[in-house]
């Protein structure tokens, strides 16, 4: 059977579409990055340390503080500005890459703060939310009755 | 001569009434509800100008099933839960805005398309009772929707956010918050006028939209569906392929009314996961033949007159119901029973015309 011409049309088209939806789902991933400022490992949290995403600075985290930025997309650049124990402030850059998969990560600041230039795996890692939320009974109902979305409409 | 030229102005008069009677009813109503809901000029603007951007599309995925004479497709609610499925995977995912809603629209198209096809080929075997059996099929598959969204999503098809399944480990909640698209595409390009905020990204859309209908309508297939409204038997002699046209022409209106419930629902901010497509064919049929449309005619112009004139009447019913009787659920009850009885008159005018028609026809062949 010879396939014409309009047959690999159609399927350029829809491998198209496919990867205009990967593409989508690339750029528009929201991924929640906690910055983190306490003991880490043996490193001791710093004083003070505001953390500029793409730009968009943070508020300052004290000691023992944890902080929570929400980030669409994967890459992106981080400035840490932070006081030293002679209360000199010091600014530095780097970029990161958010893995696809992650909803949540976690930043440790002061391992970052100490160790620069070491990879990223080792101050951002993946963070399972242990928050536990009270729920209301009735939000868990099941409501199929038509007329609930009259009020909405 | 000039008597009988009078007679003839006057019957076109009364003739033009009746072919209108449901655009002036509700120009009426709008006329005494306006002062009696006390509403300002800029709010009642800004809720138009938002009610018009979230429904047109919506309501423009009816026309192309009229133009194929297949009446007015209560399955689109088809295409709407489509459209619900695309929503609840893309939160799933955590994507959000713009690419939230390309993506939802892409994952909804192929379930559109299937469903489509489906309420299509039922159809083709309901001919004359189109409309009809599209109701009883929206029902059907709302059935079907249920069993997979509220048994299937999280046990056989993988959802593991717990904002959206049930505490039991399957089935979606009640309620999806869309928050993080809310208005993405309304706000892309921000306008004000008058106080009333312009969501100008979803009327380009809207325009793209009816330029596409017009560019339809003058192609190959267009041409096909058009013949095949008017007459099957002719069309069919003609070489055209019935049967095919009507079905594509209700995946289209399916596919359509998909991308339609995402801007919608992208303007709401909340995906009532039951109920949201419900009622919504009902509403945007209502809307359409409140803009002029019937059964067998409407064009892009009754889309608009139509969602100006019924939304009017919607955002004006509770609080005229509340200033004259003491009770917002009176306007509330008023604006369900007025969408049914628009309905109603319209299919009741239509058999008129119908009947007339037929009847002058007999006569003159006599």
């Amino acid at each position: 059977m010879k396939l014409g011409r309009s047959f690999y049309i159609r399927i350029a088209a829809i491998v198209l579409v496919i990867l205009l939806g990967v593409l989508m789902f690339f750029i528009g991933k929201q991924h929640t990055i906690l910055l983190d400022n306490n003991k880490y490992e043996d490193i001791k949290a710093l004083d003070e340390v505001t953390v500029a995403i793409d730009g968009v600075e943070g508020l300052p985290i004290y000691s023992r503080m944890r902080d929570q930025a929400v980030v669409t997309g994967q890459r992106h650049t981080i400035a840490v500005t932070y006081v030293d124990s002679n209360w000199e402030e010091h600014t530095f850059e780097r970029d990161i890459k958010i893995p696809v998969g992650e909803n949540m990560m976690i930043l440790y600041l002061p391992y970052l703060v100490a160790n620069p230039d070491s990879p990223q795996e080792e101050w951002l890692k993946h963070f399972e939310s242990q928050a536990i939320v009270a729920e209301d009974a009735s939000a868990n109902e099941v409501v199929l009755d038509d007329s609930a979305s009259l009020m909405a409409f | 001569m000039s008597k009988k030229l009078d007679m003839k102005n006057k019957v076109s008069v009364k003739e033009l009434a009746i072919n209108n009677l449901v655009p002036i009813l509700f120009i009426c109503i709008c006329a005494v509800g306006i002062p009696l809901s006390g509403y300002s000029g800029s709010y009642l603007l800004n809720e138009i100008l938002s009610r018009l951007g979230r429904n047109s599309f919506l309501v423009l995925s009816l026309l192309i099933p009229v133009m194929a004479g297949m009446g007015l497709n209560f399955g689109m609610t088809l295409g709407a839960m489509a459209g619900q499925i695309g929503l609840i995977f893309v939160s799933d995912w955590n994507v959000v805005g713009i690419p939230a809603m390309v993506l939802a629209a892409i994952i909804s198209t192929p379930i559109s398309i299937l469903l489509g096809w489906l309420c299509g080929t039922i159809l083709n075997n309901a001919k004359g009772r189109e409309m009809v059996t599209s109701y009883i099929i929206g029902f059907f598959m709302n059935g079907v929707y249920q069993l997979v969204v509220l048994y299937f999503m999280g046990s056989i098809i993988p959802i593991s956010s717990s904002a959206l399944v049930l505490p039991r480990g399957y089935g979606i909640r009640n309620t999806v918050n869309l928050e993080t698209m809310r208005k993405s595409l309304d706000n892309l390009i921000p306008v004000n006028i008058f106080g009333a905020s312009v969501p100008v990204a979803t009327f380009i859309l809207v325009a793209v939209f009816c330029l596409v209908i017009i560019w339809f309508r003058k192609t190959k297939l267009g041409q096909d569906m058009r013949a095949v409204g008017q007459d099957m038997e002719v069309a069919r002699q003609a070489g055209i392929k019935v049967e095919k046209t009507r079905v594509l022409s209700i995946i289209l209106s399916t596919v359509f009314a998909g991308f339609g419930m995402i801007i919608y629902l992208q303007n709401i901010g909340t995906l009532n996961t039951y109920n949201s497509h419900s009622q919504i064919g009902m509403f945007s049929i209502a809307a359409l033949l409140v803009g002029g449309a019937s059964v067998d005619k409407a064009s892009i112009k009754n889309v608009f007159i139509g969602i100006i004139l019924f939304h009017t009447m919607f955002t004006i019913a509770p609080t005229v119901g509340r200033n004259l009787i003491g009770e917002a659920q009176l306007g509330e009850y008023f604006r369900v029973f007025v969408s049914y009885g628009v309905i109603t008159l319209a299919l009741v005018l239509y058999e008129i015309r119908t009947r007339r028609e037929a009847r002058k026809a007999l006569e003159e062949a006599e």
